[in-house]
């Protein structure tokens, strides 16, 4: 008990943490003075990815949250294989990220961490609460490891893997390795007041992040073996899956972009 | 109106026939438009091989609906896919046939049903990668181009569907979706 005391911060302890995440009042003011100048203090962001949710959707919503303008540029096969001969992706991979028509940057969640720090989504003076925000980030890396590997073979050496083989992995990441996982981030929710991840009293990257990751695991006919109903036994992650659908640029967003399916008991 | 005869589409209306189900409405086409051999047992080859295309184009058809590239390349490049296995059975195929088609002199159901779904990977992954992809398969390549030759088929691909199929795969799933399940 000790120790979960201790892990567990007291509300006031929280609420010094929570607030660098969300800029005070006093800077939005002064930053936000005019649309205009809002807009001038902010890099100008292009987003590299297909048309898909997938590993961008994050990236589209911070921004969308954080009224940062984003250049989302949907690439087609013919436009993605065109910027892999080109050398820019310094990985091979999307999404990239161009800053100010100079620089690119890669890695999903090195994405996240830099438009978190420009739209008041990852704390730019609060090391701690960082690295909270960047353990939640890394468990999601491994929650979904296993289903990359059997999803993207190749790319991890297993392109020698038959149907029956992946089906095993699935059946083991839906039987026993996802509920885990699962279980983990649903008690980091049950020590959370305000139904965010990190404890944070606005939502951080690390939301962002989890909640389409999520939704794309018991995505239908996504990926066989996983099931639809994977997280009803979960009614804090399920929560948090509505609260963030429910914030008001996310629900903007999804009235401009592509529709939402949702599981029934997620709408 | 009574012509879906099991509430399915494709429906092809031809000769006044409402014409349901692929595998046989495909085989009433070629009977009728000479790509069908009359011999049994080629009349098999033709349709044993168009079967095998259908299997092969499988990973293609969810393709629009998660629009996940790297799995549909990773599905189709597997062991029992495309690229694994029946690519090199069509192939083996074409160089026993004497070519240029499957079934050698004669252009059949086979070289369409096959060339269709190369024309899939092509469509979803671009040129470079399609040639890329099936530079192990110079027969098919070749195989390719040869059967592009064939009536309208290339004026069909360049420029005929754009003007009816819809613009992207984004659009087509979702009209799909709100088509089927809403």
């Amino acid at each position: 008990m000790e120790n979960v005391e201790a892990a567990s911060p007291s509300k006031k302890q929280r609420m010094e943490h929570e607030a660098p995440v969300s800029p005070s009042k006093s800077q939005k003011t002064e930053h936000k003075a005019t649309a205009d100048e809002s807009q001038k203090t902010h890099p100008k962001l292009k987003l590299y990815y297909f048309n898909i949710p997938g590993k961008g959707e994050p990236i589209r919503l911070a921004c969308a949250y954080g009224g940062v303008e984003l250049d989302d540029f949907r690439m087609h096969a013919n436009e993605f294989h065109d910027l892999k001969v080109s050398g820019k992706l310094a990985f091979g991979q999307v999404p990239a990220l161009s800053v100010n028509d100079d620089q690119m940057i890669f890695q999903s969640a090195a994405i996240m961490r830099y438009v978190g720090k420009l739209t008041g989504l990852y704390p730019t003076n609060d090391d701690l609460l960082a690295a909270k925000i960047d353990m939640i980030v890394d468990s999601e890396n491994d929650m979904f490891t296993g289903l990359a590997v059997s999803r993207y073979r190749g790319r991890f050496g297993f392109g020698f893997l038959t149907e029956d083989h992946v089906a095993t992995v699935r059946k083991s990441l839906n039987d026993e390795i996802l509920p885990e996982h699962l279980r983990n981030v649903e008690k980091l929710l049950e020590e959370s007041t305000s139904g965010w991840v990190a404890g944070t009293a606005n939502p951080s990257i690390a939301d962002f992040i989890l909640v389409p990751r999520l939704l794309w695991l018991v995505e239908a006919d996504t990926n066989h073996g996983i099931s639809d109903s994977l997280l009803e036994g979960y009614p804090r992650i399920c929560a948090l899956i509505k609260q963030l659908l429910a914030l008001p640029a996310v629900v903007a967003f999804y009235e401009k972009h592509a529709k939402l399916h949702l599981p029934a008991h997620l709408k | 109106t009574g012509k879906l005869a099991y509430d399915q589409v494709p429906l092809v209306e031809i000769d006044g026939l409402n014409l349901v189900q692929v595998q046989p409405t495909a085989g009433y086409l070629a009977q009728r438009y000479g790509l069908c051999p009359s011999d049994a047992a080629k009349a098999y080859e033709a349709k044993a091989i168009w079967a095998s295309a259908d299997d092969a184009r499988g990973p293609m058809l969810s393709f629009p609906f998660h629009g996940d590239l790297e799995k549909t390349r990773e599905d189709l490049a597997g062991p029992q896919a495309l690229l694994g296995r029946y690519a090199t059975r069509w192939q083996a195929t074409l160089e026993r046939s004497g070519g240029p088609y499957l079934l050698g002199a004669e252009p059949s159901m086979a070289d369409v049903g096959v060339w269709e779904a190369l024309d899939f990977y092509r469509d979803i992954f671009g040129h470079a990668a399609f040639a890329a992809a099936f530079a192990g398969f110079p027969k098919m390549l070749a195989h390719y181009e040869q059967v592009l030759s064939l009536g309208r088929l290339r004026e069909w691909r360049d420029t005929g569907r754009a003007a009816v199929f819809l613009p992207d795969w984004a659009v087509y799933a979702e009209a799909v979706r709100a088509t089927l399940y809403s």
